[in-house]
């Protein structure tokens, strides 16, 4: 299997067992997370790698296939649609599509000696997550560096450029992860849930509009 | 339109806009140091056709703007000049002003432009940069700031509009940051500018242009279409709402044929970076 899941009490936890986000992974990620939206026992999820957490495409997949539609990302990088927390534990490279598949992902903790970025050997892929996550995250001026220049940062810079939560010790990224997300399940309920989709659902959004929505969506969710 | 250096001169007889190439890189220095290369004297007008200039030259990939000596970027609009010009047109309001000089490409490429230049901009702020000084620097993509500058926007001590800056506060900072900068017109230094996301990175006085020509040479370097797919990608999605950008994005195919599949062989020789990098 290239995803391996398990549970720590309400955590759920996913593991990538490839170096690279080869188009099964994506498809093994995407049942995973339906997997996570229908257990009502789990209440977070971890993501993480098992070498690194991931430095992205499988070039050589993507040249058999030949046609650029096939570096399409699937459904599974997408997990900012599941309505309960997935936090990603970056340990070692995240380059690439692995860093748009963290992007995706809700909180992030990065490890001592994880290296962030998206590094020249991938220039030929064109980063469409991430051109569209990374100013969302670091400041504009930042983001555009990082795509235009193959920055790679280490686990501070991306602390101070905001495009991690927290960092922990080497090693230790998955540990901090499951104790965050442990902390996070004892509360998350229904509007922890509403506040999730409120946050990406409405990033973008004008404020009069948002504003609008929830004041709309709010006393269902609040009775 | 050109990128030559200016024929317009300024105070000491030297051209007002000094230009310079480097392989596909553009080097543009505003050289007014006795107003602090304030804009008047002609300097807007030789940016405004040093910026089209680069936008249409093919064989330039990467713009470095950056201002003569230590004082100053720029310190903006040049009141005086402004005022001379006035009583020249007896002009008694601003928006006299603005109709007697407006043209459909000037002024507003100085500052604001850069959205729909597809081409990175890589500013070294080399001292006071202010009002339209900030608004400038704030249009371009990557700023390098030296150690002893500040950035700041002090049109509302003076009453008057940021005209074209609100919207980038929002952009390039955050909302209260953005605000703060806006409504104290407080300048601030180069470390709280990097802090705030205003500037990219600080380095010593003195080392500002050396930087930028550095980022520039890296970006120059890097495949074209890929840095203009990026820039353009950005722009036109940052502020939409997030669903319709992502949807947007997968419309959009990487690139050709071929230089997808060239470029995916490239990268199987490539090595992974193993240490952090700029």
């Amino acid at each position: 299997m290239s995803v391996k899941t398990s549970t720590d009490g309400a955590v759920f936890i996913v593991q990538m067992t490839g170096k690279t986000l080869d188009r099964q992974t994506q498809r093994d990620l995407a049942a995973a997370w339906v997997a996570f939206e229908d257990n009502d026992a789990v209440k977070v999820a971890v993501l993480h790698g098992s070498d690194g957490f991931s430095v992205g495409h499988d070039v050589p997949e993507l040249l058999a296939a030949g046609d650029p539609a096939a570096s399409q990302p699937e459904a599974g990088m997408f997990p900012m649609v599941i309505s309960k927390p997935v936090i990603a534990a970056i340990e070692g490279q995240c380059y690439g599509l692995g860093l748009e598949l963290a992007l995706a992902c809700d909180l992030r903790v990065a490890a001592e000696g994880a290296l962030i970025g998206l590094p020249d050997a991938h220039l030929p892929v064109s980063y469409r997550v991430a051109s569209v996550l990374l100013p969302r995250s670091m400041f504009l001026g930042k983001s555009l560096e990082v795509l235009f220049n193959g920055t790679v940062l280490d686990a501070h810079t991306a602390l101070s450029q905001r495009l991690v939560n927290s960092v922990a010790g080497s090693g230790g990224a998955l540990a901090a992860a499951v104790a965050s997300a442990k902390e996070m399940a004892s509360h998350f309920g229904t509007v922890e849930a509403f506040r999730k989709h409120e946050i990406w659902g409405m990033s973008g959004q004008t404020v009069p509009y948002a504003m609008t929505v929830a004041r709309g969506m709010g006393p269902a969710v609040f009775r | 339109m050109t990128t030559e250096t200016s024929t317009t001169l300024n105070e000491a007889g030297e051209p007002i806009l000094i230009t310079e190439r480097q392989d596909g890189i553009l080097i543009a220095r505003m050289n007014r140091p006795e107003r602090m290369n304030a804009l008047g004297g002609g300097l807007p007008q030789a940016l405004n056709d040093m910026w089209f200039g680069f936008r249409d030259d093919p064989d330039l990939r990467v713009l470095v703007l950056t201002g003569t000596g230590d004082r100053a970027f720029c310190a903006g609009a040049d009141l005086r000049a402004n005022n001379e010009r006035a009583q020249q047109l007896g002009a008694t309001s601003a928006a006299e002003m603005l109709a007697a000089d407006r043209s459909p490409r000037i002024n507003g490429s100085i500052t604001s432009n850069n959205f729909h230049l597809y081409k990175p901009v890589v500013a070294a702020l080399n001292g006071w940069t202010l009002a339209g000084g900030c608004e400038m620097a704030m249009g371009c993509d990557i700023r390098v700031i030296e150690a002893h500058a500040q950035m700041g926007l002090p049109e509302v001590k003076r009453g008057m509009g940021a005209k074209s800056t609100t919207h980038k506060l929002a952009f390039l900072t955050y909302l209260s940051a953005g605000l703060d900068l806006d409504w104290t017109g407080d300048p601030i230094s180069a470390e709280r500018a990097v802090e705030l996301g205003m500037a990219n990175e600080v380095v010593p006085t003195g080392k500002g242009l050396e930087r930028a020509i550095e980022i520039a040479r890296s970006l120059a370097a890097r495949p074209q279409n890929y840095l203009r797919y990026h820039k353009e990608r950005v722009f036109e999605s940052l502020h939409t709402p997030l669903a319709y950008a992502l949807s947007m994005e997968q419309r959009y195919p990487p690139q050709d044929q071929e230089g997808y599949r060239a470029g995916l062989e490239a990268s199987l020789k490539a090595t992974l970076p193993t240490a952090p990098r700029k």
